[in-house]
């Protein structure tokens, strides 16, 4: 018996060797421990046909053996399992070098990015947004604003009309006059939206654009106020390094006035052709609000004072991305609008 | 206005050099455009708010520069040597509109010479851009430029009877004006004439027959001031725009009239001899006068922010002429100048001090505040929406409001609101659908062979109300054509169809957590004819419409060289921000498993999928979750006239786990309901 043990465990060792398959390998293993006719299970059988004196020896050697086919076969089960894994993974192998599958995104206008980039900052001050109409009387664009008839600033060669009295609003303050009328101080509003001028059209000139208006009243409101928040807008809009000049101007709707200037973002203020080799470019208008204005919407100009400023979000938008033509807003050329 | 840096130093001191000069003029309002460095000169060109007449001369430049600088003002005095008086009946003056002409005055020079200028004033005038003509208009010129104040000169032999006469046309007068141009007067326009013609277009023009010529010998020079709407209008009318107009328009200083007058008559004597006569005419029936104004202290301080130093406030007003009168405990009485008809109020004092003491010397402060402030439920839908299509795919558009009134007759059934004044007929009206914008986008692109499109806009249409009662609507358009993906290395194209638009509502719907349940899609029945018959539908929230989307007829795809379907979807936003729950509320998810079942019928051809899902719902399973089409087979296996539908059911309680028993009972409930409601079979 221990000669046939011996040839088993050599007969064993040649057959493990070859087998090359799961299917091989349990071959193997019913071939040694099949519980019916299995080469061990044979010699296990035949045990109790030995001297007593042997048997326990033997039947520890048989037992050994055949815990060593189950871990052999196994270990020799998960070699092939993971070679054949391997094998299945080359095959999947792709070239990822190919290009990525893209779904096409859509892109917000970049006016609307901008528009929201300045509302938010105001947010941020306690701003909140009031709309209005497009289609406007005379009296809200322009009289109650203390632009009265024959002001320059009403030829109709600059305003769309639609009848005597009603027009294409010229700037969104047609809101801040609505606004004024509907709720009483403290007010801090932000009023986008579209705006008309009969400007033929050309690189900076578009008879339709964007505005965003802003209107502060409160008592106490300074000039100081109007300074220190249009530096924190501008700065936050554009940079901490942005440097702004305020130049006395004149508005119907604003006294005092200014002209808000930045130092030039094109050239950082060394002189370039945009800025004309001032080193300023010119960016909006804005003030304190005139007297006049509080009277025509009952608001005491001895309690209450305050500022108002217009921004052309396009203007912005031309500063902020380099866009050299205020068209291209318009066009909605889809190589322009995917660059935002 | 041009400004010479070099006549400017002649009226004030100034410590600094033009580039500073043009620096602290821009920072005090005066804003210099550019700075041209000449041989001997250099001009500063500046461009002036429309409130600032006074400042159209070096004098009301200098005014500036003193308070600048402090530096006095030199003002040179003119003395005028006059001879013998002006015979009233030779010489006179008739105001017939004084409202039009507050005051005028007039100079009689006899004997002149006409003949060139020096040249000192030839240049000085060539340097500010104006041309020399002859020794009496150049001084005109000149003067016009020191003082501000436009005065005239008249040939006296063409004026009959010298007698002056300022009153306004009548219909059917013309006058050859300087300029060489026969001008048909208006009814109203205010001229200067004499008894039987107009001689002049008051504070505009003069005419070319009483014009100075090398044969006058007698001048009539004319000094006045003229309402400045008047002049606007009239210079508008007849398109003529002047360095008078420019100055009348915005107000000229009735005070500087007879400054100027002297001042001419001194120097055409001085350069054209002749005698000056006395005295002078000055018409000026109702003289201005200007009252006084208080300057509160305390509300200078409130309004500015800071404290300004007395004497510092003192000082600014004196030099620029606004004479403190008294200096009292709650601030000063000020004289206002009649160079100054801009400043009138206690504010517009509060300007000039703040003006000059500098925008730039002012620390920023910011107000404090009460409350805070947060977007508006339709802003927040609109944000929503938008952002939502961008995820979609979508880009953003904006195209313009105007557009050519076939287009709104195309697109919708309101006829447009008209523009008085468009800029072209293709641009006169404003728009009643935003689909138009939208094709022109698209064709924009398509013709840039840009050829997967998918675009939309958020914007406003226009319409009457009611007559004279304009109404603007938002609305949402959406259009794609060409490929939803286009051919690449991985997948064939895939080109868009009706349902990717449908299925970017559905899901821009439940972005705005609105119940899929409440949408529906109607066939037809849109009641235009741009949809292509058998491609377009209604979108309806409940019982009110939402919309509508379909294909675009190809004949008008073919009208903008479009060649390839065109699908497009318009949304009333107001009633989509109507039904919008700002804030979701949250369902329970299903915390045991659901029984998926599939269902194959034949039914008509003629019945739409949505009846079959309605009856389905209809048969009101409460167990039932989801109804979820798979496939739809039209032909040659199954009987003509017929179409298979296959849909998968989901079953799902909240409470327990179903078991298959009552799924199998549940399909036989919905078998029996088609068949009745539809007569649908199953198919095998």
């Amino acid at each position: 018996m221990q000669d046939k043990l011996a040839q088993l465990r050599q007969s064993f060792s040649q057959e493990l060797a070859e087998a090359k398959s799961k299917h091989q390998l349990s071959v193997l293993r019913d071939h040694y421990l099949r519980r019916k006719g299995g080469q061990v299970t044979l010699l296990m059988r035949d045990l109790k046909l030995i001297p007593a004196v042997d048997r326990r020896v033997l039947g520890q050697s048989l037992n050994q053996f055949k815990a060593f086919i189950e871990e052999a076969i196994q270990r020799a089960e998960k070699t092939i399992a993971t070679h054949s894994l391997e094998q299945q993974l080359a095959k999947d192998a792709i070239d990822i070098t190919l290009p990525g599958n893209q779904r096409p995104g859509g892109h917000l206008h970049p006016l609307t990015r901008v528009r929201r980039e300045i509302e938010e900052i105001f947010y941020s001050l306690g701003y909140s947004v009031e709309d209005g109409p497009e289609i406007e009387t005379t009296y809200y664009n322009f009289e109650a604003l203390n632009i009265p008839e024959h002001h320059p600033a009403r030829d109709d060669g600059d305003t769309f009309y639609l009848s005597d009295t009603l027009l294409l609003r010229t700037h969104t303050s047609p809101v801040q006059i609505r606004t004024m009328e509907r709720k009483s101080p403290p007010l801090r509003i932000v009023c986008p939206g579209t705006v008309y001028r009969r400007d033929n059209p050309d690189a900076t000139h578009s008879p339709v654009f964007q505005q965003i208006e802003g209107l502060v009243v409160d008592e106490h409101i300074t000039l100081r106020d109007f300074k220190g928040t249009m530096e924190y807008f501008l700065k936050s809009f554009f940079s901490e390094e942005t440097k702004v000049r305020f130049r006395p101007s004149y508005f119907g709707f604003t006294e005092p006035s200014a002209e808000l200037d930045i130092s030039c973002t094109f050239c950082s203020s060394r002189g370039c052709r945009i800025c004309k080799m001032s080193g300023w470019i010119e960016i909006f208008g804005a003030g304190m609000v005139d007297p006049e204005v509080f009277g025509h919407v009952g608001i005491d100009p001895e309690k209450y004072s305050g500022f108002a400023f217009g921004i052309g979000i396009d203007r912005f938008a031309m500063m902020k991305y380099g866009v050299d033509n205020i068209m291209h807003f318009y066009q909605n050329d889809l190589r322009f609008l995917q660059q935002f | 206005m041009k400004i010479s840096y070099r006549w400017l130093k002649e009226t004030v001191d100034i410590p600094v050099g033009p580039d500073q000069l043009a620096e602290d003029l821009t920072n005090c309002g005066l804003v210099v455009e550019t700075v041209d460095v000449e041989s001997s000169d250099t001009i500063l060109e500046l461009d002036l708010t429309t409130n600032r007449p006074d400042c159209l001369s070096h004098l009301g430049v200098a005014r500036e520069v003193s308070t600048l600088y402090q530096s006095p003002l030199r003002k040179s005095v003119v003395k005028v040597e006059e001879f013998q008086p002006v015979d009233p009946s030779q010489v006179s003056v008739r105001i017939d509109s004084p409202q039009l002409c507050r005051r005028y005055a007039a100079r009689v020079i006899q004997g002149v010479r006409v003949g060139s200028s020096p040249d000192w004033l030839r240049e000085r005038l060539n340097s500010l851009g104006i041309r020399p003509l002859n020794n009496i208009v150049d001084v005109t010129n000149y003067v016009l430029m020191e003082i501000g104040h436009p005065t005239h000169a008249f040939d006296l032999a063409k004026i009959q009877n010298a007698q002056i006469l300022v009153r306004k046309a009548q219909t059917g007068e013309k006058l050859l004006t300087l300029d060489g141009i026969q001008r048909h007067l208006e009814s109203g326009m205010l001229l200067i004439t004499d008894p039987v013609k107009p001689l002049a277009l008051a504070g505009i023009m003069g005419g070319q027959e009483s014009e100075i010529s090398v044969g006058t010998g007698d001048v009539l020079v004319e000094s006045a001031w003229f309402d400045p709407i008047s002049v606007r209008k009239t210079a508008k009318v007849l398109g003529l725009h002047t360095e008078a107009s420019h100055r009348f328009e915005r107000g000229a200083n009735v005070e500087a009239i007879l400054p100027a007058i002297d001042r001419v008559a001194q120097l055409i004597q001085q350069l054209a001899g002749g005698k000056i006569l006395g005295s002078m005419i000055d018409q000026y029936p109702q003289p201005l006068r200007r009252n006084s104004i208080l300057l509160r202290r305390a509300r200078l301080t409130q309004l500015i922010g800071l404290e300004i130093d007395s004497q510092e406030v003192e000082r600014i007003l004196n030099f620029l002429e606004f004479t403190v009168l008294k200096s009292l405990k709650e601030g000063w009485t000020v004289s206002l100048p009649t160079s100054r008809m801009d400043v009138e109020r206690e504010i517009d004092l509060i300007e000039e001090v703040a003006r000059h003491y500098g925008y730039g010397n002012l620390p920023p402060t910011l107000p404090s505040w009460r409350s805070g402030a947060h977007r508006g439920p339709d802003q927040l839908a609109e944000k929503i929406v938008t952002d939502k299509l961008v995820n979609l795919g979508y880009s953003e558009t904006l195209t313009s409001p105007f557009v050519d009134e076939k287009d709104n007759r195309r697109f919708s059934s309101n006829s447009g609101v008209a523009l008085l004044n468009p800029l072209s007929s293709e641009t006169g009206v404003m728009r009643t659908s935003l689909i138009p914008g939208l094709l022109a986008s698209l064709s924009w692109n398509y013709n840039r062979s840009i050829r997967s499109i998918r675009l939309f806009e958020i914007g406003k249409v226009y319409c009457w109300a009611d007559p004279g009662k304009p109404r603007e609507e938002l609305r949402l358009a959406m259009l794609v054509s060409g490929n939803l993906q286009d051919k690449s290395i991985h997948a064939s194209s895939q080109p868009f169809t009706l349902f990717d638009v449908k299925g970017d509502i559905q899901v821009l719907l439940g972005s705005l957590s609105i119940l899929s349940q409440a949408v529906r899609f109607k066939v037809g029945g849109t009641g235009v004819n741009y949809w292509h018959p058998g491609v377009a539908g209604e979108i309806w929230l409940e019982q009110t419409q939402l919309g509508f989307l379909g294909q675009l007829h190809p004949a008008i795809c073919e009208e903008y060289k479009v060649r390839q379907p065109v699908y497009i979807a318009e949304v009333w936003l107001s009633v989509l921000c109507s039904f919008w729950k700002v804030t979701p509320k949250m369902r329970k998810i299903p915390r045991f498993p659901s029984i998926h079942r599939d269902l194959s019928i034949l039914v008509d051809q003629a019945v739409a999928y949505a009846e079959i899902e309605s009856a389905i719902w209809g048969t009101g399973i409460q167990e039932l979750s989801q109804v979820l089409p798979f496939d739809l087979y039209q032909g040659d296996q199954i009987p003509s006239g017929k179409k298979g539908i296959s849909v998968t059911l989901v079953y799902q309680r909240l409470d327990r786990t179903l078991v298959e028993a009552e799924a199998t009972c549940y399909q036989e409930r919905v078998i029996a309901h088609l068949r009745d409601k539809l007569g649908a079979e199953l198919r095998s």
